[in-house]
């Protein structure tokens, strides 16, 4: 029994777990098994209405321009990423791409939907999500799958046939601590958002609270967009689960100057980071503690921090010091993998 | 791997055994990780219910253990990143009611634990708390061994000094 192991006894000592910890995993088991049903329900409800509502309006989406897909349905198939298949001991990146795997292509792409931090719909048919996380384990980090136009129309349009996505809109959510929806649509030209959350975190502190219907159709519309298996077949020009390989990573701290994070930095990763991040102009980004690096320099870098300090490793790169100016307190920066729309996607908790 | 064709009933039959035997070190692991036993119960019970949700495939695994920690490890990421994003503290601090008279002590060693890096934490608690080798513990990690031991080296070290400049 080691020294370090008496030590941590003492961080234990006095605490036992509730008595009933195996009823009350069974009966989480069986409260997740009846959610799924309900959201299942839902979201065959919902996949109905469209279908439907597809059927009888077909020809008439002329409300906004129809998503440009190069290639057309013709397109085959994408090779990305490697693929993952949904097995708890497929192998997968783990946080940085395997060296020689090929980027998503194109490396830019038009947004046409979003649900914030979870899924991302491309006019070019990519959909990149974080949704199956938990389930291809040991890889949880982000996904890609191919739509045909008519997908990316049908999840547009599902998303518009709310009624919600005129303008901009805030909501403040009645009593659901959930903290927040987040939705983008592309309406011709421009990209409409719908915020739901408290009061507390949307930007206007009036916002209106939303009514139940107003909250059951924004939860019913990240049911679906969750829950791309429920998605009809037809929708898929290629279902195959791969990683999504991104062609640069973001690097960000937080509330700190650049500088500051570079002191603290061992000598190599200054060299690699050096003039580029001192800039402090977002890079590209609309924060201007960030910068892009490609996928190979992050790579290095990563390599640089872990020897250094031992990064946190697994899809969310980041790492957390504690601040020598200020006791307590933790500087935290972050890697994240870059997504076609030219933002990133906010995995490590920096943003 | 063993097989585990079971009726429904024995499973769960069979996943009690397992939960009984690895529940409350994987508590006390967690009570480590993370600081707050509250939230150590809350991953240590998502983390059971995961695996009983699976156990017809976990259960035939050569080390159900194992699997066990590497999901909550991932578990105990994902938390990080809802807490950053709820712009809460990182680490949070132990809960007034928690007190009593091992709580100072405990306190000390959380503080220590929560100076290091999260790596650094997870390699710690997973060989000296568990008693797990570094060639598994890197793998729960998803590292290379060699990166694991310098990982272990420096959470020994940090965690020592800390304590030892702590009353």
């Amino acid at each position: 029994m080691s020294d370090t192991r008496e030590l941590l006894r003492r961080g234990v000592d006095g605490f036992e777990p509730m008595p009933d910890a195996f009823e009350r995993v069974l009966a989480r088991r069986d409260r997740k098994r009846r959610n799924q049903r309900i959201a299942a329900g839902v979201v065959g409800i919902a996949v109905f209405v469209a279908a439907v509502w597809v059927v009888t309006t077909a020809g008439s989406f002329d409300r906004t321009t129809t998503p440009t897909v190069p290639g057309g349905s013709e397109t085959g198939p994408t090779e990305t990423g490697p693929s993952v298949a949904p097995d708890p001991d497929a192998e997968g990146i783990s946080g940085l791409p395997p060296e020689g795997a090929t980027p998503s292509t194109p490396e830019s792409g038009e947004l046409v939907v979003e649900l914030a931090n979870q899924v991302w719909v491309y006019a070019d048919g990519r959909v990149i999500s974080s949704v199956y996380e938990g389930t291809l384990e040991p890889y949880s980090g982000l996904v890609e799958q191919h739509l045909t136009p008519e997908g990316v129309e049908f999840l547009r349009s599902n998303v518009l046939s709310t009624g919600l996505f005129e303008h901009d809109l805030e909501l403040a959510s009645r009593d659901n601590p959930n903290c927040c929806l987040y939705i983008r649509v592309r309406d011709g030209d421009r990209l409409v958002s719908v915020r739901l959350g408290p009061s507390d975190v949307l930007s206007d502190h009036q916002a209106p609270i939303a009514t139940p219907e107003q909250e059951t159709a924004l939860r019913s519309l990240e049911a679906l967009l969750t829950s791309p298996t429920s998605w009809p077949a037809s929708v898929w020009t290629d279902q195959q689960i791969r990683a999504y390989v991104p062609t640069s990573y973001s690097f960000c701290s937080r509330f700190v100057e650049p500088s500051h994070v570079l002191a603290l930095l061992p000598e190599p990763a200054r060299d690699l980071l050096g003039a580029k991040y001192l800039k402090a102009d977002g890079d590209g980004f609309p924060q201007p503690t960030c910068s892009r690096m490609t996928t190979e320099e992050a790579r290095a870098l990563a390599g640089i921090l872990d020897a250094e300090f031992g990064y946190e490793e697994g899809p969310y790169l980041g790492l957390s010091f504690e601040d020598p100016e200020v006791s307590g307190s933790y500087i935290r920066i972050a890697m994240n993998p870059v997504l076609p729309h030219g933002t990133w996607a906010w995995l490590a908790g920096v943003g | 791997m063993r097989d585990v064709t079971l009726p429904i009933e024995a499973q769960t039959a069979d996943f009690e055994s397992f939960f009984r035997a690895e529940y409350r070190s994987l508590c006390q692991a967690l009570l480590l990780l993370v600081g707050d036993s509250f939230e150590a119960e809350e991953i240590a019970q998502e983390t059971m219910t995961r695996i009983l949700e699976r156990w017809d495939r976990v259960g035939a695994m050569d080390s159900p253990t194992g699997y066990a920690y590497r999901t909550a490890l991932n578990l105990q990421r994902k938390r990080i990143r809802r807490l950053a994003v709820r712009a809460r503290r990182r680490f949070a601090p132990v809960p007034v009611g928690d007190i009593g008279p091992e709580a100072g002590d405990r306190q000390d060693v959380h503080r220590a634990l929560a100076s290091l890096p999260e790596g650094q934490r997870a390699a710690l608690i997973l060989v000296d708390w568990l008693d797990m080798d570094t060639e598994e513990a890197a793998l729960a990690l998803g590292i290379e061994p060699a990166s694991f031991r310098v990982r272990l080296h420096r959470a020994r070290s940090s965690v020592r000094d800390a304590l030892e400049v702590t009353p």
